[in-house]
């Protein structure tokens, strides 16, 4: 039997050397105020998350008209893309087998870091909510309390799940792309907008417009009750732009 | 938050991402790069930081500068290379071990129990469900003790 603690896990890598250190104190002490572009950006965009809960149900049609969502993402100071706004096309969901998760597609890009896809995703019920399964400490310190006496991080500061289902159903759900990829997550009150980046990307198959199978596994987590479900995105003819700057 | 809160915080958390970082590129120079370029970045974006999801965020934006770093450079370094690097680890056999798991295997163990990170903070960090890296980790657990040809007790 191996045992394997914190400390000797660290031991496997180099502390940090004074070159790096140097390097580090020279970029903070450094730091540029803030640009007054980036929270324009940020403006930009609560903008933008208003109209998209204002048309909820016409995400479609607006996502043909509204590309606030990934230039202020990509554009944002955390990716710090050049976003070519020219290039972001409209997907459109042409399956979708879940009867638990309303899905409205919004954008799509693709950059050299891959093809970024903007989603909204909101139960289908009205008597549900849902949850991204890590806004809940599941895990760690809180892993053994009954789920309602669990914190939720969803906003200034945790509430209980109970104080904040108030009798509704908690849906958690997980989109598989079938490919790696990274996703960010932006709450609003009606759901949760993901941002995905499919890093292996068929290149050939983007530029000529191509469909894109993804699952869904959806958990409800007052009954254990889960549903697997299919979608289906197609994509117009894509461009591929630069990455960051 | 303000700038002295964000630069005490970022030196506090270094040692970390940087070993992180090493834990990703297997790479001394190329971790140095990224927890440089991710400090500056996480400054950018520091306005969109929770109040106690500071260090999961910081987190998300060095493992994005290590993949920018990966990709940009476009090479994928084998395990065998970082035999190289000044810096010998007493235990080079369960070094070996984990630079041989997939990193979507061996970024979850190392946040969780190199870095004490909560199974939630990993999970944000990571950008992935919580499901997702509970099943990663014991994907990870598994997979390590069969390289290891030993059970492993984590403590």
């Amino acid at each position: 039997m191996k045992r394997i603690s914190a400390d000797g896990l660290r031991q496997l890598y180099a502390p940090v050397s004074q070159e790096t250190e140097q390097g580090v104190d020279r970029v903070l002490s450094a730091l540029p105020e803030r640009k007054e572009k980036y929270g324009m950006k940020k403006k930009m965009f609560t903008v933008a998350l208003a109209a998209a809960l204002l048309a909820l149900t016409t995400v479609t049609a607006l996502a043909a008209t509204n590309w606030e969502r990934i230039s202020a993402f990509l554009g944002g100071a955390v990716a710090n893309f050049d976003v070519n706004e020219e290039a972001i096309v409209a997907p459109t969901l042409t399956e979708n087998t879940s009867q638990w998760l309303h899905i409205a597609l919004e954008e799509a890009y693709w950059s050299e870091e891959g093809l970024h896809l903007t989603m909204h995703v909101a139960p289908a019920a009205d008597k549900q909510l849902i949850v991204t399964a890590y806004e809940i400490d599941g895990g760690g310190e809180e892993e053994d309390l009954p789920l309602d006496e669990k914190h939720l991080f969803i906003g200034d500061a945790p509430v209980t799940v109970g104080e904040w289902r108030q009798g509704r159903e908690i849906l958690t759900f997980e989109i598989d792309p079938g490919c790696e990829c990274w996703s960010w997550y932006l709450r609003d009150e009606a759901g949760e907008d993901i941002i995905l980046t499919l890093l292996d990307v068929d290149e050939k198959a983007l530029a000529a417009g191509t469909e894109l199978p993804m699952k869904v596994a959806v958990t409800n987590l007052m009954t254990g009750d889960r549903e697997d479900a299919s979608l289906m995105v197609s994509l117009p003819p894509m461009t591929r732009q630069p990455g960051r700057k | 938050m303000d700038k002295t809160t964000f630069e005490q915080l970022y030196r506090e958390l270094l040692p970390g991402f940087y070993r992180l970082a090493q834990g990703m590129l297997r790479n001394a120079a190329d971790a140095q790069d990224a927890v440089q370029q991710a400090a500056l970045k996480a400054w950018q974006a520091a306005n969109g930081i929770k109040l106690g999801g500071e260090r999961a965020y910081m987190t998300r934006i060095v493992i994005n500068e290590c993949r920018n770093i990966q990709r940009h450079r476009m090479r994928v370094i084998p395990v065998e290379e970082f035999r190289e690097e000044p810096y010998i680890p007493k235990d080079r056999e369960l070094r070996r071990a984990i630079d041989g798991l997939p990193e979507r295997l061996r970024l979850p163990l190392l946040l969780k129990y190199m870095e004490g990170y909560s199974e939630k903070e990993a999970a944000a960090a990571l950008g992935i469900t919580l499901p997702a890296l509970k099943g990663r980790l014991l994907r990870a657990r598994r997979q390590l003790a069969k390289e290891l040809k030993e059970e492993v007790e984590w403590i």
